[in-house]
């Protein structure tokens, strides 16, 4: 199980220190927002099925620093973070497949 | 085998897929985007017997009566479709044998394609009002377009920002008057027309717009409602090439067959309905074609 929550407050210990040991993607997400919703299946799935990455979900309406701090300035804005570093994003929804390949060509 | 695979799962695919089962033809609705465009749109005033209503709201009410039926809805991508007689639909490594197939493909967001465009999109650059809307709370914002979707997206932007600035290219707004008359009254919309953008300036966020006419203005959000075109992510059954207009919209028959027997169409994607793409026309060419596929099928069968 790789699949946690974050907010402002533990943000740094569970994005940017755990990207240090293994990759993190973090979704932020709206609970408005219609893309959000269809993409929600598709990050908790890859969060409880692959053990080799952390999927962090941020929910912009609880955490206002972090989403400010990173730019999203668009939902769903799903971003990658290996070694405390971005090192991708998209922004709106995709089909598991094609989120899961995002990954694998990224870490 | 099942008798009818809808691609699409927007206003055209659910009420054809709605059809279809009520005639008891064994039907799969697949679509990458369930919803499709009308998700997009924050009020639908104009479905008949809903005064107003959110077009998600609308869109997951559709899926919910057809799931309800025994439809299964899935949310995949069609990679391709194959066959002559009979129609294997490729999705994601699994085929799916059907005897009839109803596109339903719908549309995409116009881009703009100018300088800065794709560059800053999620970074001031959006397409998606309901989505991105709310984080731009007390920013000043544009839209760029002044069509029903300009006018409503300038709508929804005012309840966050007072500084809304519509920004038309041609002479006239497009809209509905009551649209039109709506935006007149609300006094943080302003109305600009013969303002055709050039390009977006931006570092790492949108800082302003300029125009074609040499005006620029400061802005942190663009919000581009230019309407649509046609999905074209399928152009071919086997190797036979669906044929599209210029525009790319899918030419049909009025019973909405396609050039490929067996393959017909619904919706935004469609040279049907004066290409008028509303929700309520996609529906009606979703009964339309499912009626033809239905009777495709018989006749196959008989």
């Amino acid at each position: 199980m790789a699949l946690k929550k974050s907010k402002d407050e533990d943000f740094d210990e569970k994005v940017l220190e755990a990207s240090k040991e293994r990759p993190v993607v973090v979704d932020f997400w709206a609970e408005w927002c219609m893309p959000c919703k269809q993409l929600k299946p598709t990050i908790e799935e890859i969060g409880k099925e692959r053990d080799d990455i952390d999927v962090v979900k941020v929910n912009i309406d609880e955490a206002d620093e972090k989403p400010q701090e990173y730019g999203v300035r668009s939902v769903p804005n799903v971003k990658l973070f290996v070694d405390g570093k971005i090192v991708d994003e998209f922004i709106g929804n995709r089909t598991k497949e094609d989120v899961l390949e995002w990954i694998d060509e990224n870490i | 085998m099942y008798d009818l695979i809808v691609v699409g799962a927007g206003p055209a695919g659910y009420t054809a897929a709605l059809y279809a089962k009520r005639y008891d033809l064994d039907v799969l609705v697949v679509g990458e985007d369930l919803g499709g465009l009308c998700n997009e749109a924050y009020i639908v005033e104009n479905w008949p017997g809903t005064k107003e209503i959110e077009g998600n709201e609308l869109m997951d009410r559709m899926k919910d009566q057809i799931e309800d039926l025994g439809v299964e809805v899935l949310q995949k991508r069609v990679d391709r479709i194959e066959g002559e007689d009979t129609f294997s639909v490729h999705v994601n490594g699994k085929i799916f044998e059907t005897a009839s197939v109803i596109l339903a493909l719908g549309a995409d967001k116009r881009r703009l394609n100018i300088e800065g465009e794709k560059e800053l999109v999620g970074k001031g650059v959006s397409y998606c009002v309901t989505c991105d809307g709310p984080l731009y709370r007390n920013k000043d914002v544009a839209v760029i377009g002044g069509a029903d979707s300009g006018l409503k997206a300038a709508m929804l932007l005012a309840e966050y920002s007072d500084n809304v600035h519509v920004f038309e290219a041609t002479d006239e707004l497009k809209a509905e008057k009551i649209m039109i008359d709506r935006c007149r009254e609300n006094n943080k919309i302003k109305l600009n027309c013969g303002m055709a953008p050039e390009k977006f300036v931006g570092d790492k966020f949108l800082e302003r717009i300029v125009f074609q006419n040499g005006d620029e203005v400061e802005v942190d959000g663009a919000f581009i409602e230019i309407g649509s075109v046609p999905n074209e992510s399928i152009k071919k059954i086997g190797n036979r090439k669906i044929t599209r207009d210029e525009g790319g919209f899918i030419e049909v028959s009025p019973g909405l067959s396609t050039n490929v027997e067996g393959v017909f169409a619904a919706g935004d994607v469609t040279t049907a309905s004066n290409k008028m793409r509303q929700i309520v026309t996609a529906a009606a060419e979703g009964a339309i074609a499912a009626y033809s596929a239905y009777s495709y099928v018989g006749e196959k069968d008989a």
